[in-house]
């Protein structure tokens, strides 16, 4: 134990304006070449730590050593230099350049004054694609290479700054099984060569299966660090939420009822001319979860959001309970049953800036008794959200708060209060857990079973495998705005069945007549 | 809103009062040969006689209808710069009334206004129905309806109203010999109107803050994407905020022809249409505030004009401080400075928590129920 580990905090602590301790005297320490996983719940604080290590935030307290020696990172280009990348778990890609110049962006290789080498650019990034086997086309616009080559260039641009820790933020949020292999392999490749990885997950199958050591993050405080040969899933859940987690949810079989919403032929173009949707025909039954399955971009999102009335289709017909509401808007669907948890809560489940009181009632506050005459009861207003906050346990000191404050899953939980509170019909929900930590991931998952179990037809979009797995009574699959698979025993499948129709693999031929999904 | 944000904000507004006022100063510094006394002229001439004094309350109401106006779709995120022209029509509607319609003052006063109201509500709804079913810039649209605003006054003023015997303009008869409403202060021409400014303060902040349609708006503001998916007809809010807006810069105009000049003047307005968008700034968009950021910015020109007539420094100081004013009430890092003071910086990803709707970029829409346009959604 002579070398110093190549990274170590000790005593961390960093408390924001409002109060909020978000780290209190974290220590952790990182050896040469090891995976290192960093594990809690939103609002436990490891993004905190991870802004501090990347120079985003600075601590009240403690130090920071980098082999050794203290270090200050005031800003992210000091821990540029000091050997520090990051990949954030929202890509930071320019899309209408192509990869190798996303790779020098910043940094360009020039010649003379000012003069972008653009031969030196792929020749840069060719060679470090090949030295650390991160596979990617350099001459590729970024906005048409799939999510997993985009997260390889994140890495390569870390690396073409030289860093010596790479810091993965969800790296694996937004992959296929096949895609996560790939990245595995990745990470093991560049571990062998000498770098370290900290990555930060929600994912504890993943922490067992790459990460030599894991640090649990529990309300600001490092609650344990262990070899992760040494720990279950379970143990390490435990440890983040202070009880015992049940995510293997259950639930009773499911007796599906009438069809609650139906759509046939939807067609959706996008206003770039792309055909994101194509000849989707689908029905939702009461008192079922229909899972859909696929990576993003093939159209779920369009699905979503034309069902909820954002989108105007192309050509299609929507029906709920029989009748035609193809035409009508946002308003018109909600009043006709339907509740829309969106997958990015922050563009369009939230106003950010408006207080949480003013958010929980977007769907409502036109009717008694939220409003009478035109004017709002603000009494009202209150009673709501002091219900909506206890009920699904949101974290906030008050109301008045703006929803910006609160955490992801707190956010998360806010927008699933709203949506659940006016008693669907069909529940339409798209990556309900993305970016929201174990705690309040079981309890949306609870309340989707829950809503099944009191007769709506609930739509899981997701990306997460796991959780469609889980979750879904029926499961379709859709690749390329088509729906290319159906599945009605969802217990039998395995995520590497699912995986080939995600990407296109594999596809079920269409019954002669029949649609696909029914 | 809680008292620490309202706290940040006034703190910022004075801090950047105090600055402007500082670089001005060392601007007459440099330009007067009295420096000393043009800057007392500056800021004491307002007060020195009454009709100074009445001159300052007048022009606050004018810019405290104006700012108003402008926080109404401010705080929807538009950039409506329409103030100018729905004023003059306003006026202009209110100057037809007081000419032709019989009966008494009173009568003839309120239906004047709510003449103006009409005329400057028909007019704000023009961009924002472009804006809001074509996705016209109303930036655009509303300058340049100003535009045909002030002409089409200074048209019909010359051919139609023009009293025979060569002046340019025409008088009231209704209101006694000076032609102005029943002045409230002596010598001065503050009358009834600048009751009804307060009065519409209060009106646009019970607007906002407790109806529906308020809500509507704020949200429509906060996020667009928001308040659509929450099943608000966003167009429909956008239309009626930029109509609503007109309609208080309509009465601006009525409450300047029928309180300040008497007549249908040539120019009934002194720039209050766009300096309506200073105060609204200094107000940041709330209503209730605009009194007091009136208040004090019609200070400021007052004081500049004394100082004009009276020492060698040109009245476009005000011009002067009014653009150190912009910049600086639109500079968010005045505000993250003043956090960092505390602590750290706030907040989750860097943002600050605390930060309040200012008109940031103006919010575009999709439409819905029509074939997508190629139009974006900016936030």
């Amino acid at each position: 134990m002579d070398i110093p580990p190549i990274l170590e905090l000790r005593g961390i602590t960093k408390r924001y304006p409002n109060g909020t301790l978000a780290n209190d005297n974290i220590s952790l320490s990182v050896r040469k070449g090891e995976i290192h996983a960093l594990v809690g719940e939103n609002g436990a604080g490891k993004t905190t730590l991870m802004k501090i290590l990347y120079g985003l935030e600075q601590p009240d307290s403690g130090q920071i050593l980098l082999g050794g020696t203290p270090a200050t990172i005031a800003h992210p280009e000091a821990a540029i230099r000091l050997g520090i990348g990051m990949v954030h778990q929202h890509f930071m890609l320019v899309p209408s350049l192509t990869v190798a110049e996303n790779v020098v962006l910043g940094r360009e290789p020039t010649r003379g004054v000012g003069v972008i080498e653009e031969a030196a650019e792929t020749r840069i990034t060719r060679e470090l694609s090949e030295q650390y086997g991160l596979h990617v086309d350099p001459a590729a616009r970024v906005d048409v290479v799939p999510v997993g080559e985009r997260q390889r260039v994140e890495i390569l641009k870390t690396l073409y700054r030289g860093a010596e820790i790479l810091i993965l933020d969800e790296p694996t949020a937004v992959l296929t099984p096949q895609e996560t292999d790939d990245l595995f392999r990745a990470i093991r490749a560049l571990v062998a060569s000498g770098k370290t990885v900290i990555f930060i997950t929600h994912k504890l199958r993943e922490v067992k299966a790459i990460s030599d050591n894991v640090t649990v993050i529990r309300r600001g405080r490092v609650i344990r660090t262990m070899p992760t040969a040494d720990v279950t899933e379970e143990e390490i859940a435990r440890l983040m939420v202070g009880r015992d987690v049940l995510e293997h949810t259950s639930k009773d079989a499911f007796t599906p009822g009438i069809a609650m919403l139906e759509t046939q032929g939807l067609n959706y173009v996008t206003p770039e001319g792309k055909r994101a949707l194509r000849d989707i025909a689908l029905t939702l039954h009461a008192g079922e979860i229909l899972g859909v399955a696929g990576v993003e971009g093939n159209g779920q999102t369009e699905l979503v959001e034309v069902l909820a009335g954002l989108l105007p289709p192309a050509a299609g017909m929507i029906c709920i309970v029989g009748h035609d509401v193809t035409a009508l808007g946002t308003r018109g669907r909600r009043e006709a049953g339907i509740a829309h948890i969106p997958e990015d809560r922050l563009a369009l489940g939230l106003a950010a800036d408006a207080s949480i009181m003013e958010n929980l009632i977007v769907d409502r506050y036109y009717r008694v008794p939220f409003s009478r005459f035109g004017f709002l009861r603000r009494r009202a207003e209150e009673a709501n959200a002091r219900t909506a906050i206890a009920d699904y346990d949101v974290r906030t000191p008050s109301a008045q708060v703006p929803a910006r404050a609160l955490s992801g899953g707190n956010m998360q939980k806010l927008v699933v209060a709203r949506e659940l509170s006016s008693h669907p019909k069909i529940l339409l929900a798209a990556q309900p857990t993305r970016g929201v930590d174990v705690g309040a991931s079981e309890l949306v998952h609870r309340q989707l079973i829950a809503a099944r179990d009191a007769g709506a037809a609930v739509l899981l979009v997701s990306a997460d495998l796991g959780e469609v797995l889980t979750l879904s009574d029926r499961l379709v699959v859709m690749y390329n705005g088509e729906i290319v698979a159906h599945f009605t025993d969802v217990p039998a499948l395995t995520e590497e069945e699912l995986g080939y129709y995600m990407l296109g693999v594999k596809r079920q031929p269409a019954s002669s007549g029949q649609p696909p999904a029914n | 809103m809680n008292r620490r944000a309202v706290l940040i904000e006034v703190l910022r507004v004075a801090i950047v009062i105090v600055v402007a006022l500082v670089l001005s100063f060392v601007v007459i510094l440099i330009i007067s040969k009295e420096p000393g006394d043009a800057f007392k002229q500056f800021i004491t001439g307002p007060l020195a006689n009454r009709n100074r004094q009445g001159n300052w309350l007048v022009q606050a109401t004018a810019l405290t209808f104006t700012g108003l106006s402008v926080a109404l779709v401010f705080q929807a995120r538009q950039f409506a710069l329409g103030a100018e022209g729905q004023l003059y029509l306003g006026g202009l509607a209110a100057g037809f009334v007081a000419l032709y319609l019989p009966g008494s003052a009173w009568v003839v006063a309120i239906v004047a206004f709510l003449a103006a109201a009409l005329a400057g509500f028909l007019y704000g709804l023009i961009p924002g129905y472009l804006k809001a079913y074509f996705g016209a810039n109303e930036i655009v649209s509303t300058l340049m309806l100003n535009a045909i605003a002030t002409a089409g006054y200074a048209f019909i003023l010359v051919r139609y109203l023009r009293i025979a015997g060569g002046n340019y303009s025409a008088s009231f008869t209704v209101f006694g010999s000076t032609g102005r409403m029943r002045p409230l202060i002596e010598g001065t021409q503050v009358s009834a109107v600048i009751f009804l400014a307060l009065v519409l303060a209060v009106g646009v902040h019970v607007l906002l803050y407790h109806t529906t349609f308020g809500y509507e708006l704020r949200m429509s503001g906060f996020n667009l994407r928001f308040a659509e998916y929450g099943g608000i007809d966003v167009r429909r809010t956008i239309t009626l905020a930029m109509g609503l807006s007109g309609m208080v810069a309509g009465i601006a105009g009525a409450g300047l022809i029928l309180g300040s000049f008497g007549r249908v003047n040539p120019q009934p307005s002194n720039g209050y249409g766009l300096d309506g968008i200073v105060v609204a700034l200094l107000a940041r968009n709330y209503p209730l505030a605009t009194i007091p950021a009136a208040l004090f910015y019609s200070y400021l020109r007052v004081g500049a004009d004394v100082m004009g007539q009276n020492t060698d420094v040109p009245f476009e100081m005000a011009n002067v401080i009014q653009g150190i004013i912009i910049l600086l009430i639109s500079a968010d890092a005045l505000t993250r400075w003043l956090r960092v003071r505390r602590s750290n910086r706030a907040g989750q990803a860097g943002r600050d928590t605390l930060e309040l709707p200012t008109p940031a970029a103006p919010q575009t829409i999709t439409s819905t129920q029509t074939t997508p346009t190629a139009s974006e959604v900016s936030d």
